[in-house]
């Protein structure tokens, strides 16, 4: 018997087939196909947990309020137009308003503008690049720890992990080579043992049984990886907030 | 979804016509749904506020374009989940869905649920953890997927509304989906049971 895919129980939790038939008259045979769309609709049901926050009653009076404040200056805009002279006449007038604006500009200018704290390029490219080390990092944590507290039943598929693993491997060779050219050799030694325990995740077996993933495990515990991590990412954290204590002192 | 209907029309002319006060009627009828679908997407009170503001400021400037081809409600949202995804792609990348912000707002209504439901103080957690894991679960998803996702299931918009607010085909529309409720299922599955 051939089986719903997936695809086709997320057409039918919605509504979106043409015919129920189908489906129905399979499940009717299939208990397997029947669990799977109970676990699909487990998860989507859970989905509706996530609420939205209350808003006040006035909340449309408000939005309106704001909405207008910034409506001002078309609307000051549209009042300056509105004076529909001949075209030479306005182009005429114009041209006189700017060349007095461009004079009084000229008297009137501050001759050094005061200092607003910019961000050299350098400073920018640092910035993202740091942002984007600690999102690679967080996302490595994040699957590792999935792996680690999968539970092992029988034959366990960790497809669905490697598929995020092999994902988050190629970014780390990036930003692995970027790390060692740069001069943070201990960013690229973390990143090197991370694409090791990487590798070896990818490389396993997608089928576990309970004593191959026990052994996975230990292999991934014993090289510490995950308070590598840790450490790495929180002495990125104290950077960037270094950094933005800096900015601040600066532009105060 | 937001939609629009015969007064909308007629509204949406008057405010065409330089009228403010019928844009105001526009503003107060849509700014509930736009806030909601905007929160979905950012998961963040202040920046749906943000989005909604932004939302309405620039149908007002791109009123004149409107040719109502499209219904006055997919234009909007259309405009809504692009102010979404500018603020979301713009913010830091480790601060988009923030599970301690998304932690705070449950906590009232686990709360809520435990005095009105006579549910065990138990359940109220599982419930409370069940949304912090669907808020990460949303942050797996790409900006795509998720408002996607968003709008299928949170919005009740079909596949071609979707496409036609997203700018995507049909076909790709439907894999976005699929693709992003693979991922939550692969996120969840630990704390809901049996994964796919």
């Amino acid at each position: 018997m051939t089986h719903l895919s997936e695809e086709q129980l997320i057409l039918y939790y919605y509504g979106e087939l043409a015919s129920d038939e189908l489906i129905e008259s399979h499940f009717a045979d299939c208990p397997s196909c029947r669990e799977d769309y109970r676990q699909l609709q487990r998860t989507l049901d859970s989905v509706d947990y996530l609420t939205v926050p209350e808003l006040p009653a006035d909340y449309e009076a408000r939005v309106w309020r704001s909405v207008q404040a910034g409506l001002d200056k078309p609307a000051r805009r549209r009042w300056l137009f509105s004076w529909n002279p001949p075209s030479y006449v306005a182009a005429g007038v114009t041209m006189v308003l700017l060349i007095v604006a461009g004079f009084l500009l000229g008297r009137f200018w501050p001759v050094s503008a005061p200092e607003v704290p910019q961000l050299s390029r350098n400073e920018v490219r640092e910035r993202v690049l740091v942002a984007a080390v600690i999102d690679h990092l967080d996302r490595s944590q994040r699957a590792l720890l999935e792996l680690l507290n999968s539970q092992a039943n029988g034959q366990t598929d960790i497809s669905s992990e490697q598929a995020m693993v092999r994902g988050i491997l190629e970014d780390n060779r990036v930003i692995r080579r970027n790390a060692a050219a740069g001069g943070q050799a201990a960013l690229a030694d973390v990143l090197d043992d991370l694409e090791r325990s990487l590798l070896d995740i990818v490389h396993s077996s997608s089928n576990l049984s309970s004593a191959e993933l026990a052994e996975l495990r230990s292999r991934l515990e014993s090289q510490s990886i995950l308070f590598k991590l840790r450490v790495i990412s929180s002495q990125l954290k104290r950077r960037q907030d270094d950094a933005a204590r800096e900015l601040a002192r600066r532009s105060s | 979804m937001v939609q629009m209907d015969e007064s909308d029309a007629i509204t949406i002319s008057l405010a065409r016509d330089g009228d403010d006060e019928a844009f105001r009627t526009l503003v107060e009828r849509h700014s509930r749904d736009v806030f909601r679908l905007a929160y979905r997407i950012t998961v963040d009170q202040q920046d749906a506020e943000d989005v909604v503001q932004e939302t309405f400021l620039r149908a007002y400037r791109g009123l004149k374009r409107f040719q109502g081809h499209s219904g006055f409600g997919t234009w909007l949202y259309r405009i809504a989940v692009n102010c979404s995804l500018d603020r979301v792609r713009r913010r830091r990348p480790d601060s988009a869905y923030d599970e301690k912000h998304v932690e705070l707002d449950s906590a009232p209504d686990s709360a809520t649920q435990v005095s009105c439901t006579g549910e065990s103080p138990e359940a109220a957690l599982l419930a409370s953890e069940v949304r912090r894991q669907v808020a990460s679960a949303l942050r797996e998803l790409s900006p795509l997927e998720r408002t996607a996702f968003i709008l299928r299931h949170f919005e009740g918009l079909s596949i071609e509304q979707i496409g036609a607010i997203l700018g995507t085909e049909c076909n790709a529309t439907k894999h976005s989906i699929f693709r992003g409720i693979r991922k939550m299922r692969r996120v969840l599955a630990p704390v809901l049971g049996r994964t796919p």
